[in-house]
């Protein structure tokens, strides 16, 4: 029966993430125009812009490798993966025990490993500066997520325990975690502002990368704002009513998240501050230093 | 059983060595049948390496009637050694065969490294010891640069001083931390300045964990933990930032050997503070390190070979595009980053990961921060380096004209690739397997094995997730198929509106792809000093000659 709940759990969780991502992207997209002084677009309008480009005719640089053709489709996989390890509204779902802190940090390195590949691929002046400019970033945004998941799964095993721990109120009590979840928040905050690396995808491929960018951008908001806020999630023996509950505390949990999205975007511009970046590793490796003492 | 195995495996080290030696003589119409002739031999001695792993048999030792007066040779065959045996046996015939294919390199010379590292990890007392190691060192011309070969030289002298001690004898003392510290002292410094290899590395395992004693002490492991976490960062940042395809290799290989450092040192401090579970899972993350070292390490340099062979130039700013004329080498280069970083389901994976649970439970300590963050690091900058050596060398277009007419490897140089690519990837998908096939060596360093913790599953659950990361992407691929649409139009690479290059520029402004910029040295580099490349038996016959002179100063 905790079998075919946790089973049951999961494919929920994962329909809800993959019917939320694009709307998530519309809400963050329509507040960051109305904050802005700009024609706010309907929440629906990234559903519409993927729909628009899976029926245009794609074109593909004759530069281009396999690489080009594998690297949309695996973008939007590791990013369901990854979503599908984070929960969002219940514990114990069927994929708990392989969701282990260190294999999602190493997940979501691949995430943005592979766009940046594809960016280098056909061989163009701008896909290869904002791969360089990725790459340069990602030594300490990267650095910063090892460290702060590391610190993070020192309370616990997997990210359901580590969870736990954050609902028994040991996350916020501690230094070292609190400094651990801030460096992740600043690491999404550059992660999710960095503008996606698409210049060389057209039609279909571009939708894809559009929905790996959405699921990302979702499974960032799902890590920090779980971690941040670990309340109102469903605990793994919960009925219907816990599953309610937890539901529409995710919602609310994605709402508070969207906003500081809204307000880098808003005041930071196009392009993340390198300040973030370092920013994040400072508060990693001070985290590292409090949760290792 | 493993009685009749170690003769046969010095037989194998023997007339490697003359294999090697004769290389020197011969006409190079002889050439191929030495190259045929010490894969045959590293081939059989890799399957000898293997059953003696696979039977799990008592150690055997072999007292030769050779060397200096009083002094007899000694070797052993213990589980610690069938392993590293069988690494460098298997990393040994794929060179070997693929040098005699390609002449890259001169196959003669690695029969030689190999007779050199063969006799390194067989040896049993000081004298056997510094022999091997004179014939590594020796042998290796293929050092390129005065620091590697005065480490190496520097290992050679700190091993003399064990002439005529043998290592049961060692075992027997009370107080052995004399015997650690020997290599330990030698070991960090070259690792700090990347010149370690996987022979080094087992030197450090044999001597911190085997030889070292039950209880070593604490700042012996944090001596060890400082050079290994010193040894990963430069490493990856020399693969991050290095010109040359084969210096990113290098410095990838030389993360690893930091990685193997910091294993060790967990593991000394675990047996300090008598934690066995700390023991062995910082062994176990140690013997990691050194397999992906050691294949990953191999796999590297045929792919640095192939490239210069093929491509004409080893610089990343004259290369460009080789995976459309070389596809069986980039799907190599694949294996050897998924060895030396951290990608999911990789070697490298696995080794990052029983690293970070090994500091986990380690005794606490803020010192222990700096070795997360060097670890931390370090694996970011190993994915830097994958993104820059794939994407400038193996992506986008060619920059020159050698690299446009590039041609992949032929099929008969294919196989050894082929097999290093094979045993990265059952590495890091079958961690459990290779566990349940270390388990010996892993009790013989830690004292307490894996036992049935060595499962198809543990320690990660990799089959697992490899599973669901398929289900999806089989999900994905599905859907983008059922939904069609019209297929692609190839059209020429666009250049954001700017205008095509013109005729005298066939191969594109080369400004227009990032190349020597993509991630600059931030930091002054030192220029390399190279040392002549000469042929491997006047420095072996060298090497042996300073070290019978300094030996017969020092009795």
């Amino acid at each position: 029966m905790n079998i075919a709940i946790a089973c049951a759990g999961q494919i929920m969780h994962l329909a809800l993430v993959l019917a939320a991502a694009p709307v998530f992207t519309g809400v963050v997209e329509a507040l960051t125009a109305w904050f802005g002084g700009r024609a706010v677009p309907s929440i629906m309008q990234p559903w519409r812009d993927v729909a628009r480009l899976f029926a245009k005719s794609p074109v593909r640089p004759s530069s281009a490798s396999v690489v080009s053709t594998v690297a949309p489709m695996l973008s939007v996989a590791l990013a369901i993966l990854c979503a599908a390890l984070i929960p969002s509204f219940m514990l114990g779902m069927a994929l708990a025990p392989l969701a282990d802190p260190i294999t999602i940090a190493a997940l979501l390195i691949a995430v943005r490993i592979v766009p940046v590949l594809a960016a280098m691929d056909a061989g163009t002046a701008e896909g290869g500066i904002a791969a360089a400019e990725s790459a340069q970033a990602a030594v300490f945004t990267e650095t910063a997520l090892l460290l702060a998941l590391f610190v993070l799964s020192l309370s616990g095993g997997s990210l359901d325990r580590i969870l736990v721990s954050g609902m028994e109120g040991a996350l916020s009590t501690d230094p070292g975690f609190v400094l651990a979840i801030a460096a992740l928040a600043l690491v999404a905050g550059d992660t999710v502002v960095r503008p996606d690396m698409d210049t060389a995808y057209s039609a279909r491929d571009l939708a894809l990368s559009r929905i790996a960018g959405q699921v990302r951008m979702l499974v960032w908001c799902d890590l920090v704002g779980a971690l941040a806020l670990p309340f109102g999630i469903a605990p793994s023996d919960g009925g219907p009513l816990d599953w309610g509950i937890g539901i529409a505390v995710w919602g609310g949990r994605l709402g508070l998240a969207a906003l500081p999205l809204v307000a880098l975007r808003v005041f930071g511009g196009a392009r993340p501050s390198p300040v973030l970046g370092r920013l994040a590793l400072a508060f990693g490796a001070v985290s590292a230093g409090v949760g290792l003492l | 059983m493993t009685d009749p195995i170690l003769p046969l495996l010095l037989g194998i080290v023997v007339a490697l060595t003359a294999l090697g030696a004769a290389s020197g003589f011969v006409a190079r119409g002889f050439r191929p049948a030495i190259g045929l002739a010490g894969t045959a031999l590293a081939g059989l001695g890799a399957m000898l390496s293997l059953l003696a792993l696979a039977m799990r048999a008592d150690p055997a030792g072999l007292s030769l009637p050779l060397g200096l007066p009083g002094m007899a040779l000694r070797l052993a065959l213990d589980p610690l050694a069938a392993l590293f045996l069988t690494v460098a046996f298997l990393a040994g015939t794929a060179r070997i065969a693929f040098a005699a294919e390609t002449a890259a390199v001169e196959a003669g010379t690695l029969a030689l490294r190999l007779a050199g590292a063969m006799l390194t990890i067989l040896a049993a007392d000081g004298t056997a010891l510094t022999l091997g190691l004179a014939l590594t060192v020796g042998a290796g011309n293929g050092a390129r640069s005065l620091g590697i070969a005065g480490l190496g030289a520097l290992a050679c002298f700190a091993a003399l001083s064990l002439v005529g001690v043998s290592f049961d004898a060692v075992r027997g003392e009370a107080d052995r931390s004399w015997a650690f510290w020997i290599l330990a002292l030698a070991g960090p410094g070259a690792l700090a300045f990347g010149a370690a290899r996987p022979v080094f590395v087992y030197g450090l395992l044999r001597f911190a964990l085997d030889l070292g004693g039950p209880s070593p002490p604490v700042w012996g492991a944090m001596a060890l933990l400082a050079a290994g976490s010193a040894g990963a960062v430069f490493g990856g940042w020399r693969a991050a930032t290095g010109a040359e395809t084969d210096l990113c290799l290098e410095g990838l290989t030389d993360r690893q050997s930091g990685l193997a450092a910091i294993g060790v040192g967990l593991a000394l401090l675990g047996k300090a503070s008598d934690l066995p579970g700390l023991t062995t899972l910082a062994v176990v993350a140690a013997l990691f390190a050194a397999l992906g070292q050691g294949l990953g390490g191999a796999l590297g340099q045929i792919v640095a070979g192939a490239v210069h062979t093929n491509a004409g130039s080893r610089r990343l700013t004259s290369l460009g595009g080789l995976i459309h004329s070389m596809p069986w080498v980039a799907t190599a280069l694949a294996a050897v980053l998924l060895a030396g970083t951290v990608l999911p389901l990789g070697a490298g994976f696995t080794t990052f990961w029983l690293l970070l649970r090994s500091l986990a439970a380690a005794p606490r300590g803020i010192w222990l921060a700096g070795v997360a963050t060097a670890l931390a690091l370090s694996a970011v900058l190993s994915g830097v380096a994958l993104i820059r050596l794939f994407g400038v060398a193996f992506l986008g277009r060619p920059r020159g004209p050698r690299a446009a007419g590039a041609m992949d490897i032929s099929k008969a140089a294919r196989p050894g690739p082929w097999v290093l690519t094979g045993a990265i990837v059952a590495m890091g998908l079958l961690p459990g397997p290779v566990l349940m096939l270390a388990d010996a060596a892993i009790g013989q360093l830690a004292g307490l094995p894996m036992g049935d913790r060595a499962g198809w599953f543990d320690p990660l659950p990799t089959l697992p997730l490899l599973f669901v990361g398929a289900v999806i992407g089989g999900a994905v691929v599905w859907a983008v198929r059922r939904r069609g649409g019209p297929a692609h139009r190839v059209v020429p690479p666009w250049n954001e509106g700017f205008a095509p290059s013109p005729p005298w520029l066939p191969f594109g402004e080369p400004l227009t792809q990032s190349a020597g910029g993509f991630f600059p040295a931030l930091v002054w580099t030192r220029p390399r000093w190279r040392i002549p490349r000469v042929a491997g038996l006047p420095m072996l016959l060298a090497a042996v000659a300073v070290l019978l002179a300094a030996l017969a100063v020092t009795r």
